[in-house]
């Protein structure tokens, strides 16, 4: 009786499944297996294929510029999440009390999440320039002097991170607040009994109560951090000299500018491993859990 | 008495802070806004003025004139309402055979969807260029619908919105011979409304806004999209910003409404998904 | 297999797709054009209506629409021909029109920049142009016709497009900033020219800095130009400074006095304040250089010739001049460039679009644009004293560009014209550039790089 269930189950699994997994066939998993094969080769998109083992691979430890777009993309993740954490996190306490105008913020604050990176990073640009922009207008009322956001190497991939946090800090208080809905009113209840207020509050039941969400936010906003790109072929380029270039920057580059379709398979590979493994050590580290398959 | 108070400080607080804060975050929208009405002469201003000495609107008949932007509004509509549609009829079907049916492998089926959240799409950008072009695709429409019909986000969300239907309600129904297929439509599909609502808005905002999708496979003005209109707005007209933020603006007009229609049910939608975990 | 496989799958998906009901109803049109076939059939296929696709650049709005107006004088001539012209970008288009070749959905006939056209050859996707060419060969400048030849292996000159414009570099001036700074005005001669010393001079003159410190109006701009158009290729000619072998495969002596000089006279207007920091060193938009100098922001402005349409259609009161000296014999280093039009290989239409093509490259389509400033001619005959009258405007030409025009006609490809896998070199040498220009990377180590990166990239 039991097996027939699971029998039939099987059959209509096959018909509910049918179009995820031909599209996932299709679309995912071909084209990633497609792109190893492609990347053990020579290939310029015209001519036949070369087979050249794993020199892609090694180009790339030789190559400087691979090199530093790969430094930059790490150093961006490594600073745009956690400030996106941090401050998504407090926008998303602040903005579950019950205070006027709740609604009001939570819109002005999702705003940039709904526009597109292409549009807002225009007007960022704009605001960003050296002579006539808003934020150096700022700067100088406050009694600094005008900084060259976009030309100053050491300040343009900064320059990315701000717009970059800015875009989705919306989109993760967002998330972190339907975390904290989530969370029964009677635990904070109790714990008020218990004279456990403020930030011990905070520490004891949000942050423990928190951390799927935490979690699951922070594996995303690596996943997106680590392919940064629109922004960076909008506001700088890349530039001055690859200060604000990454990685997936060069390989658009290096299929559709230079048709070394080799070399940017090999490295999109080298940035899904980066991401795999970064997700792995993500889970390890804050549990996983709440993701079971059962 | 005093506790009254503190809470009442906290709030205050609060609000100062996100008044401060929700300013910094509204600038840039303001400022398109505002420039939107100005001439050149007006933007190369110095301190910058948030409105110009005339009033000039005729930045926005001037899109029209400049770009195709009913046809690129339509083609994005297109787009964006196929791949919404598309995602939602495989991420439930999907998401309910995960949940609801009991077969062989369904767990290790799984895992490979989650697995697939994973993959960069830019680890795919030649094989994806390469299977349209040899499916005679690009430069259509369909390029960029239909790598995004399936999204392993979207069933992983249908998923876990599922987990929180009790079982014992379908299998009631199965009891009074209701086929799975009756079961998603009449009890699993009706009751995950919020999710369904969220995924709609993420696909909206995710496909309205894709990049490099269009940049990659489009060629043709006929079949552009609203972003990478604007980008070669860009590129062709960078010395002219008030049209350029005109251009900005009416691109976004359309998101804005819908987020501000359904926001509701929005926050609501991640709460039951179980984003939040 | 793969392909098979690959087909097998996704007419699964699409069948699955549209059984569900996720395809969206209205079909995405294919791009395809209007009627097909039948041209190879000569004579009867005039009858039949044709639709080319054409691409090209602009650099401003006026351009496109001075574009447009040559195509609607080919769709007069030609009723059964329709042209879907469609601009992209210049920063992208090289990116998307080899693309679009290698996908099979390239325009029929388009804009090709002469430093591509190698690259383009090597890949298989123009056609060869060698005899229609050679029937428009007669009075072209000496540039054009080197611009659009590339020899095969054997040494024999093929043509792959055909050409009909010139564009050089010049610095184009506020008259009235000068009067008001009391500069006099900027020399047309090349015996008149300045040296870089007396321009750097006058530049400084034309900076005006308010109370606070802050600079209201800049001197000049745009020197620090992307390496693949004009100012610094320009600047390296004056100098004498060459950076490639005879045959173009390979750079050499790059690091050179000459090349260390001009390098670091261009970084020196910027470190000395009259010069602008460009908004974006990677990106073209931002505050790009035309619109500070068209909003008064700025007082000169280096750049290819192409921008007088633009300037001159502004109330700016223009003035042209020549670049300064270095005190080089320099008779000869005047550099232009421009498009060529080129036919796509595989065109389904060869006939048409050669039509297209050679009507493009004709006096009556240049006419009406070298009137506007844009373009200058790329044909001796047209500048001969009774054809100037022809074209040349006193309304748009500033006072003095007659001296140029002897400049201009006996002018040279810029050395990139000639060079393969430009794309990678360019992005090589801005690369270094910009370390140069902005993260204190010094000169020698600059072109030092530059050198072994171009080496790099060339094998």
């Amino acid at each position: 009786m039991k097996t027939k269930k699971r029998n039939k189950d099987a059959l209509w699994a096959v018909l509910f499944l049918a179009p995820a997994v031909i599209g996932l066939c299709t679309f995912t998993l071909y084209p990633l297996l497609d792109s190893l094969f492609i990347s053990f080769h020579q290939w310029d998109l015209f001519g036949d294929m070369k087979f050249i083992g794993f020199q892609n691979y090694v180009d790339f430890f030789q190559d400087a510029t691979g090199r530093k777009v790969f430094i930059n993309t790490v150093v961006f993740t490594l600073i745009a999440v956690p400030i996106q954490l941090v401050m998504a996190f407090f926008l998303a306490v602040a903005l579950n009390q019950k205070i006027r105008g709740v609604r009001f913020f939570r819109g002005a604050y999702f705003m940039p999440a709904i526009a597109s990176m292409v549009s807002v990073s225009i007007v960022w640009q704009w605001l960003f320039n050296t002579d006539f922009g808003m934020v150096n207008y700022v700067i100088e009322l406050l009694g600094g002097a005008k900084l060259n956001w976009l030309t100053n190497p050491n300040l343009s991939l900064w320059t990315i991170i701000i717009v970059s946090c800015w875009k989705g800090l919306g989109y993760n208080m967002v998330i972190f607040l339907a975390g904290l809905q989530g969370i029964p009113a009677t635990y904070y209840e109790a714990a008020e009994l218990d004279g456990c207020t403020g930030l011990a509050r905070l520490a004891r039941i949000t942050f423990p109560l928190l951390k799927p969400t935490t979690l699951y936010v922070s594996i995303t906003c690596v996943i997106n951090s680590m392919q940064v790109f629109d922004q960076v072929m909008i506001i700088t380029g890349g530039g001055p000299a690859r200060s604000s270039s990454v990685l997936v920057q060069y390989i658009y580059e290096n299929a559709f500018d230079y048709y070394n379709m080799g070399y940017a398979s090999a490295l999109g590979w080298i940035l899904a491993i980066f991401i795999f493994v970064l997700a792995a050590v993500q889970f390890r580290f804050m549990g996983s859990d709440d993701y079971s398959v059962e | 008495m005093g506790k009254k108070r503190k809470e009442f400080l906290v709030k205050l607080i609060s609000v100062l802070v996100l008044t401060a804060g929700a300013l910094v975050v509204l600038v840039p929208f303001i400022w398109m806004f505002s420039t939107s009405f100005k001439t050149l002469s007006d933007v190369f201003q110095y301190p910058p003025k948030f409105f110009g000495e005339i009033f000039y609107w005729q930045n926005y008949v001037n899109v029209f004139e400049t770009i195709d932007f009913i046809g690129m509004f339509k083609n994005t509509l297109i787009v964006t309402v196929a791949v919404a549609a598309g995602q939602l009829v495989t991420s439930t079907m999907a998401g309910f055979a995960f949940t609801y049916l009991n077969f062989r492998g369904r767990d290790t089926i799984f895992k490979i969807f989650l697995f697939a959240v994973m993959v960069p799409f830019y680890v795919m950008l030649i094989p994806t260029f390469s299977l349209m072009r040899d499916l005679k695709l690009t430069n259509t429409l369909w390029s960029l619908i239909l790598p995004c019909v399936v999204s392993p986000f979207g069933i992983f969300m249908m998923r876990q919105s599922y987990l929180s239907i009790p079982r014992s309600l379908g299998e009631a129904a199965a009891i009074d011979g209701c086929s799975p297929w009756k079961i998603f439509t009449r009890i699993y599909l009706p009751l995950s409304k919020p999710a369904m609502t969220t995924l709609v808005i993420f696909t909206f905002m995710s496909t309205w806004n894709d990049f490099i999708r269009p940049l990659i496979f489009l060629t043709s003005n006929k079949n552009m999209t609203l972003t990478l209109g604007l980008y070669n707005l860009v590129g062709s007209y960078a010395t002219d910003w008030g049209l350029l933020m005109a251009a900005v603006i009416m691109s976004l007009l359309p998101i804005l409404i819908l987020y501000l229609c359904l926001q509701d049910f929005f926050v609501e939608g991640i709460a039951v998904t179980g984003l939040k975990g | 297999m793969r392909k098979k496989l690959l087909c097998t799958m996704l007419c699964v998906t699409m069948l699955a797709s549209a059984l569900t009901g996720c395809g969206s109803s209205e079909a995405p049109k294919e791009d395809a054009p209007v009627t097909e076939g039948g041209t190879e059939a000569g004579g009867d296929a005039s009858k039949e209506e044709v639709t080319l696709t054409f691409w090209g650049w602009e650099a401003s709005k006026m351009e496109g629409e001075a574009i447009q107006r040559g195509i609607d004088a080919f769709e007069d001539l030609h009723p059964e021909i329709h042209v879907d012209f469609m601009t992209v970008p210049s920063a992208d288009f090289h990116t998307k029109l080899k693309t679009a070749l290698a996908s099979g959905d390239g325009p029929d006939v388009f804009y090709l920049d002469a430093m591509y056209c190698k690259d383009f050859v090597k890949a298989g996707l123009l056609m060869d142009l060698t005899e229609p060419a050679a029937e428009v060969l007669g009075d072209m400048t000496r540039a054009s016709r080197e611009k659009v030849s590339i020899p095969d292996e054997n040494g024999e000159e093929h043509m792959y497009g055909i050409d009909i414009c010139n564009v050089g570099p010049v610095i184009f001036y506020n008259k009235d900033l000068f009067e008001a700074a009391g500069v006099e005005p900027m020399p047309t001669r090349m015996e008149d020219r300045w040296t870089w010393d007396e321009f750097v001079e006058n530049m400084k003159k034309l900076t005006v800095t308010d109370d606070s410190g802050n600079t209201v109006q800049y001197g000049t701009t745009n020197w620090q130009e992307q390496y693949s158009l004009y100012v610094l290729q320009y600047m390296l000619e004056l100098n004498g400074a060459n950076w490639y072998n005879e045959d173009m495969t390979a750079a050499q002596n790059v690091n050179s006095p000459e090349a260390r000089e001009v390098l670091e006279s261009i970084k020196a207007l910027r470190e000395q304040g009259i010069a602008p920091d460009p908004n974006a060193a990677g990106s073209d938009t931002g505050n790009s250089p035309t619109s500070m100098f068209l909003t008064g922001k700025v007082a000169t402005i280096a750049i290819g010739s192409y921008a007088l349409q633009e300037l001159a259609a502004s109330d700016i009161n223009l003035g042209v001049g020549l670049f300064p000296t270095f005190g080089k014999d320099d008779a000869d280093a005047m550099i232009v460039s421009a498009d060529m039009k080129a036919i796509n290989k595989e065109t389904e239409h060869p006939e048409e679009a050669l039509l297209l093509a050679t009507y493009m490259s004709s006096v009556d389509f240049g006419i009406p644009i070298y009137k506007t400033g844009l373009w200058m001619p790329s044909r001796t005959t047209m500048y001969e004293a009774d054809n100037l009258e022809l074209w040349f405007d006193r309304e748009i030409y500033p006072e003095g560009w007659e001296n140029l025009l002897d400049v201009f006609q006996n002018a040279k490809n810029k050395p990139t014209d000639k060079l393969s896998n430009t794309m990678a070199v360019n992005a090589a040498v801005d690369e270094e550039l910009q370390a140069f220009y902005y993260t204190g990377q010094d000169v020698e180590t600059t072109l030092q790089n530059i050198e072994d990166r171009i080496n790099a990239v060339l094998k």
